[in-house]
């Protein structure tokens, strides 16, 4: 479990660009919870958009980044999201579901 | 210990069929004489109760295992607490233990009922357990534990037999999956909780509020000594006193059994009756008792005419009681009370006056009436249209509970006021009640509101912008197309196995689908053709048209679309949906989570107070990890709008999109969708298959009552000093719905059946399932236009 990586090759680039910088700047960790329990950490700062999270996630589990969806309370973590806006809190956990289809075949 | 009772040979939670020892149980349970046997009443009384639970759902399968030889009885899959035992009559079951269900039949019909009662009452004050002839044949094997009490496993195994026998052996055409070795969760008798617990398990059966049962339990009660638990001779009485000190009886399982059985008389009998039931509560004890007045009935009139019908209640206690409140064993040769109980009985006037002079704690959020004034010990909780009144107290409870349902009749009740105030101005009350207040309305209107507010009554949260947000008494009936839309949509389904939209398709649409029509026809209704697709795309600002749609669904990716229609990817966008699986909106193509999800929130942020439209991940997650995992998903919309347990009435519904099979490997994206329904104001859960038999109900059933007793828990957290409506109340019903003849609609049905319920789009009546595809492009396209047309 919790295997604690630091997963920031991205988030580099970001430059705050909020007022509050410094509370934005704050990394957090957050959890990546697969429908199986797994659980993957993350460390991001406040104002890092959450795809490039999802991206991670996906290109670490091999997935098509459009096959599974990641939710934060169960809504969907939409394009510009970022902890920040989300109002996340440290650990707080994304839940990771595969895409669902149905037809009845 | 009196174990003894209950040596009988007991072959460690396997019940056999005990034939009944003589003398050994249900001293006073059973009517004497004058009631017809069991055998004879049971045919009418199944047929009674199937109305009351069963009414309205004529479609339902459950199905149940075959637990008696020869007898097919369904079995409630008595899983976690998740279904209701005893609301549904048990066919089967119809001995012994069902008196008490013939019992809510008798009271109702017959006025004389109580009177039998009371003389029943009196007949075993005394204590002596008049020995039954227990008819064999009659007696449920299990529900008798002989002996040591087994332990809550194995009891459990009991309650389940129990249960699945009465609950569904009017269903012979059900089918239930074998339980899990679950029982309701309450159902269990808690192993923290002394033996008084046990008869719990009975419980179920008698829910159904017996009088006798009430009386057993009391003289059981009385003969119980304080710390020893006294093993309860599980008199088919069922009704276990229980001995958790609940000062408001919310508990999930007791009162809630009472409840719903007493609910379910109720519901469906409409103006015929009304029932009521007293838990007394001492902290140790409860007695019940299930009185009935004619309908319709103000409070003060059930009142005396509940004196005048049923004399006597008797109850026990362990606290002192002032002794000008009740004689003490009033009932001749009441079991002299042990341990310092006193066992009193008392008319209930006077019970509500001991009830006023008995010492409460400090009130919990109550309403001080006049009665504060005049009597510092007294506090009553009023809670708005709830009809009822509480009175929380550590040494005794009493409540009068008239079931919401009542509310919807046009009858109401009134509110009620206790002891001094009602002995004091009763006449003066009812007139002024009468004329002015019939009902704490619903919703509550504003001056008996500010009126509560000033008293400092405990008003659930939520409950002010409740009655804000629902100005509309009638804003929400029940969605129910009508038997013929359903066979019109069946038969226009039919034709709608088109592949893609193609000229020929286009005409053919044009002639027979009004709602997808491009172009007006003659003859059509200006009503009709203001709800088409074509108008609501030829009066859409921009010159979009079907064609349009057409191509969005068409086109191969995103640049050639945007060169076409720019605002498209952005309304894509906008409702997170890719255009792959926007493409899914084609004829044939299996409808993804995307747009489910995507549909969900339009409906959410449209829809009428009180829908809320769940994730399509949520069932998922619940089944696989638990209410933990999902307790927080529309956690303020769900609190917004009351929870599911506020005694307020609630318009609550939940709708949720169920990705099929819930359980299912987790890397599988699922084969078939289909439609849950929590409805809070009729407190039904459905389900909706378009294609029964692919999606496996009771799975949803149990999980969705994992759910329900996760908020149960979290809502009594959080309204400490209110009464919620019980979790056992809840209806599972299968809903007959249109039925898909095709292999990829699923999705299709569920959308349209949460556009229907959320939207109030009509789209069965208009016999436009197939157009549906249609519909859900312009919906996610040009969402506000969309609506503002075709929603209500």
């Amino acid at each position: 479990m919790a295997d604690e990586l630091e997963n920031a090759p991205t988030q580099e680039n970001e430059l705050p660009v909020e007022p509050k910088a410094e509370d934005a700047n704050t990394p957090i960790n957050i959890k990546v919870v697969s429908s199986t329990g797994e659980e993957v950490f993350f460390k991001i700062k406040r104002n890092t958009k959450l795809s490039k999270l999802q991206l991670a996630y996906a290109q670490k589990i091999g997935k098509d980044v459009g096959t599974i969806r990641f939710l934060y309370d169960g809504e969907r973590i939409q394009e510009d999201d970022t902890p920040q806006s989300l109002d996340m809190e440290e650990n707080d956990a994304i839940d990771v579901m595969v895409e669902q289809v149905g037809g009845r075949r | 210990m009196e174990t003894t009772q209950h040596s009988a040979p007991h072959t460690g939670g396997q019940s056999p069929p005990l034939p009944v020892p003589e003398g050994q149980y249900r001293p006073d349970s059973r009517p004497t004489g004058s009631f017809p046997t069991a055998g004879v009443r049971s045919p009418h009384l199944i047929a009674t109760n199937a109305e009351m639970a069963y009414s309205s759902h004529a479609d339902t399968h459950v199905s149940l295992p075959h637990l008696r030889a020869g007898v097919q009885s369904s079995r409630i899959p008595v899983s976690d607490g998740q279904f209701r035992p005893d609301s549904r009559p048990n066919l089967a079951v119809s001995t012994v233990a069902e008196p008490s269900l013939d019992r809510s039949v008798t009271e109702k019909e017959m006025p004389y009922a109580s009177v039998e009662i009371h003389q029943h009452i009196a007949l075993h004050a005394g204590g002596q357990s008049t020995p039954l002839p227990a008819p064999e044949q009659q007696y449920r094997p299990d529900s008798r534990p002989t002996g040591p009490f087994p332990t809550a496993g194995e009891r459990s195994v009991q309650v389940i037999a129990t249960n699945s026998e009465i609950a569904y052996a009017s269903h012979a055409d059900t089918q239930v999956s074998p339980p899990d070795g679950q029982c309701r969760r309450d159902s269990r008798p808690d192993p923290s909780i002394p033996t008084a617990a046990e008869p719990s398990l009975d419980r179920p059966v008698t829910g159904k509020g017996l009088p006798y049962a009430s009386t057993a339990i009391h003289q059981h009660s009385a003969s119980h000594t304080g710390g020893q638990s006294t093993p309860l001779p599980v008199l088919d009485g069922q009704y276990r006193t229980d001995d958790r000190p609940d000062p408001f009886f919310s508990i999930t399982g007791e009162p809630s059994l009472e409840r719903s059985a007493t609910n379910g008389g109720m519901a469906h009998t409409g103006t015929s009756g009304q029932s009521t039931v007293f838990p007394v509560h001492d902290g140790r004890y409860r007695c019940v008792s299930r009185l009935v007045a004619p309908f319709p009935t103000t409070f003060a009139q059930f009142l005396e005419s509940s004196v005048t019908n049923c004399g006597m209640i008797r109850f026990v206690t362990t606290q002192n009681v002032p002794p000008h409140v009740c004689a003490p064993h009033v009932c001749a040769g009441g079991q002299p009370p042990e341990n310092g109980e006193r066992v009193f009985s008392t008319q209930i006037n006077h019970i509500l006056e001991g009830i006023r002079l008995t010492p409460l704690p400090a009130p919990v959020g109550g309403l001080s009436l006049e009665t504060k004034a005049k009597n510092e010990n007294c506090k009553l909780n009023v809670i708005p249209s709830s009809c009822a009144i509480v009175i929380p107290s550590n040494y005794t409870t009493a409540r009068i509970n008239v079931h919401p349902s009542l509310r919807l009749s046009p009858i109401h009740a009134q509110p009620f006021l206790v002891g001094d105030v009602l002995r004091k101005h009763r006449s003066e009350f009812q007139e002024q009640n009468e004329s002015k207040v019939t009902l704490l309305p619903h919703p509550p209107n504003a001056e008996l509101t500010s009126f509560l507010k000033q008293e400092g009554t405990a008003i659930l949260s939520g409950s002010d912008r409740l009655s804000q947000k629902r100005s509309h008494e009638d804003a929400f009936p029940a969605f129910t197309p009508t038997q013929q839309a359903v066979e019109d949509a069946k038969s226009n389904f039919t034709t709608g196995t088109f592949q893609e939209y193609t000229p020929d398709i286009l005409a053919d649409v044009n002639e027979n689908s009004p709602a997808l029509r491009t172009q007006p026809k003659v003859g059509d209704t200006e009503e009709l053709q203001n709800r088409t697709i074509w108008r609501f795309l030829a009066t859409r600002p921009s010159d979009r048209n079907v064609s349009a749609i057409e191509i969005v669904l068409s086109s191969a990716s995103l640049q050639e679309l945007e060169a076409i229609d720019p605002d498209v990817p952005q309304a894509l966008s906008r409702q997170s949906v890719s255009l792959m699986s926007f493409k899914r909106l084609k004829p044939g193509g299996w409808v993804n989570d995307e747009i489910m999800n995507a549909v969900g929130r339009i409906i959410s942020s449209k829809a009428f107070p009180g829908v809320v439209v769940s994730s399509s991940f949520f069932m998922a997650k619940l089944a696989k990890i638990g209410y933990s995992a999902v307790c927080k998903w529309k956690k303020n919309l769900l609190d917004f709008y009351g929870g599911f347990y506020s005694p307020l009435q609630n318009d609550l519904k939940l709708l949720i999109p169920i990705s099929e099979p819930i359980m299912r490997n987790e890397d599988t994206r699922g084969t078939h969708w289909t439609f849950g329904l929590v409805d809070c104001r009729s407190r039904v859960i459905e389900y909706w298959d378009s294609c029964q038999g692919i999606g496996d109900a009771d799975i949803f059933f149990k999980t969705i009552m994992v759910y329900l007793h996760g908020r149960y828990a979290e809502e009594k957290g959080s309204n400490q000093n209110i009464i919620l409506r019980s979790p056992d109340q809840w209806v599972f019903k299968r809903r007959d719905v249109p039925q898909q003849t095709n292999g990829w609609d699923c999705g299709v049905f569920v959308l349209s059946n949460m556009l229907s319920i959320g939207l109030r789009i009509d789209f069965f009546q208009q016999q436009h399932i197939e157009s549906m595809r249609m519909h859900l492009a312009a919906l996610l396209l040009h969402s506000e236009e969309y609506l503002k047309i075709f929603a209500k």
